[in-house]
């Protein structure tokens, strides 16, 4: 299976990458770029032309090629496809992870953070039918924790089906990312883990995505995942709603409730994308979280927030800045706070470089521990 | 042809269990202590099942305050000379425990290992 993967890795080439900074660009709904209409996963035709043509730079092209030479050779093979029905993208993403840079306790890590290849098949008006399949890698945790098993590192990402009833109504049924919250890449995000959307976190389930001038929002019901054991899976329901502010912003809330055998989880969360034109923006999320352990009947409450400025001084660099919040126990008087400015480099289309780092820091009243430090170079490539 | 067979295998081949969830039945499943357990010990046990038996799975059959004691991690009356507490962060310097991505356990965990030690 591996050498079929990697197969199609190589013969392949795949999509540009969009995030949710991008309301940056007056994109304020990731159905323009994306076959799921909340985000992430494959990206579609439009997608990979803005993403040539917008956000990676053209420092290696030749002079004479115009925007639509780019946006035409953003496609399968460097061309546009010859035909409508059946799309391909592949992506690769690995980093080095640098524990107490400088420090005497420095430690560094190789790891290869993504490895998927994807498929669309679409017919039908405006791609009316779709059916997204999603395979790849996903590293075993650095941290393992008692009692859980080694699992296969290959798995499927997502794999669904959607109809579109109108351009501004469908219905997606299969393996997806919960609709909760703003899918920032960055999955060790606070407002990733805590509510537990995460990058391996996808769900079987049926989703209804709606989009109105000022409103979008979407529904979803989840059994878990059912290739886990039926004792683990999540199973419940999420919904977010955003609303247009402005013609330029987007506010929103969500809400999600789900169980197992051994917990249940009740989270909400508000948060805003602001456009700050040319490519900048500010993205912000703030939560809080319930759990209940079924065998004790204790109750944990949780908070978090997100605040991401991204601001883009020249095509195909930005530069943000990451700022996160966390109380694990709110009877507790430890919090977390995170800080993590970096840098993102898009020199051409398939290509990017990307640079963080972390400073992590304990505060309570009677706790010393020391800030730990992280740094993270990333490159992430599509064919 | 060539495609659907591609996309059947990209279908058929998932196979995963790694998530949020996947500790879950280790983290939170119904313990069994002997008779006489103290309260203390059941919520210390659980917190330290949670935070150090992914490295000291040794210590998963002590369920008896005289099994701590008996394994030189505990002196009851003296958090300062109990092994399981001076080692971690939240005690002091040079405390290193737990070891992981976040530096320090939860003061409220902390806090119940020291009622249980020192009632």
């Amino acid at each position: 299976m591996n050498k079929l993967f990697f197969l199609l890795l190589i013969l392949f080439p795949a999509l540009s990458w969009a995030y949710p900074n991008y309301i940056g660009h007056s994109y304020t709904s990731c159905l323009n770029c994306h076959y799921n209409p909340f985000g992430n996963g494959p990206v579609n035709d439009y997608g990979r032309a803005v993403s040539a043509t917008l956000i990676s730079a053209r420092w290696l092209y030749p002079k004479t090629w115009t925007e639509e030479d780019l946006a035409e050779k953003s496609g399968f093979l460097f061309r546009k496809p010859k035909q409508d029905w059946f799309r391909t993208q592949v992506n690769y993403r690995r980093f080095r992870l640098t524990r107490n840079p400088g420090g005497k306790n420095q430690t560094e890590l190789w790891i290869t953070m993504q490895a998927d290849a994807r498929a669309i098949v679409k017919f039908g008006e405006n791609d009316r039918f779709i059916a997204v399949f999603n395979h790849g890698y996903a590293p075993a945790p650095l941290s393992k924790v008692s009692g859980v098993k080694d699992e296969d590192t290959w798995r499927s990402r997502e794999h669904y089906v959607g109809y579109k009833f109108t351009p501004k109504f469908g219905v997606y049924a299969g393996l997806m990312d919960k609709v909760y919250g703003i899918r920032v890449v960055e999955h060790i995000a606070f407002s990733r883990t805590f509510p537990q959307v995460a990058q391996n976190d996808q769900t079987h389930g049926v989703m209804a995505h709606f989009l109105t001038e000022n409103w979008e929002g979407g529904v979803h019901g989840f059994l878990g995942n059912l290739s886990q054991k039926e004792d683990l899976r999540m199973k419940g329901g999420s919904t977010m709603i955003e609303r247009t502010v402005g013609g330029l912003h987007r506010v929103g809330v969500s809400y999600l409730n789900s169980s197992n055998l051994y917990n249940s989880l009740q989270s909400y969360a508000v948060h805003a994308r602001l456009n700050l034109k040319e490519g900048s923006s500010v993205i912000a999320e703030a939560g809080q979280v319930s759990k209940t352990i079924t065998a004790t009947k204790e109750k944990i409450d949780s908070r978090y927030g997100l605040l991401q400025t991204y601001l883009r001084p020249i095509r195909g660099i930005y530069v943000f800045n990451n700022i996160e919040y966390a109380k694990a126990d709110l009877t507790d008087d430890n919090y977390i706070v995170r800080w993590g400015p970096g840098v993102q480099i898009f020199p051409a289309q398939r290509i990017e470089f990307r640079g963080d780092i972390y400073n992590t820091r304990v505060f309570g009243p009677e706790t010393s521990v020391p800030d730990s430090w992280t740094l993270l170079l990333q490159t992430h490539l599509w064919l | 042809m060539k495609v659907f067979i591609a996309l059947g295998i990209l279908f058929l081949t998932s196979c995963q269990d790694y998530n949020s969830n996947s500790a879950d039945q280790s983290r939170y499943e119904e313990i069994t202590f002997p008779p006489g357990a103290s309260t203390q010990l059941q919520t210390s046990y659980r917190i330290i099942k949670d935070r150090c038996f992914v490295c000291h799975s040794e210590w998963s059959s002590y369920k008896t305050d005289a099994q701590w004691e008996n394994a030189g991690l505990v002196v009851f009356g003296q958090a300062s000379n109990s092994s399981l507490i001076y080692r971690l962060k939240n005690f002091s310097p040079p405390g290193d425990m737990p070891t992981g991505a976040y530096p320090t356990m939860p003061n409220s965990e902390y806090q119940k290992l020291l009622d249980w030690v020192e009632p």
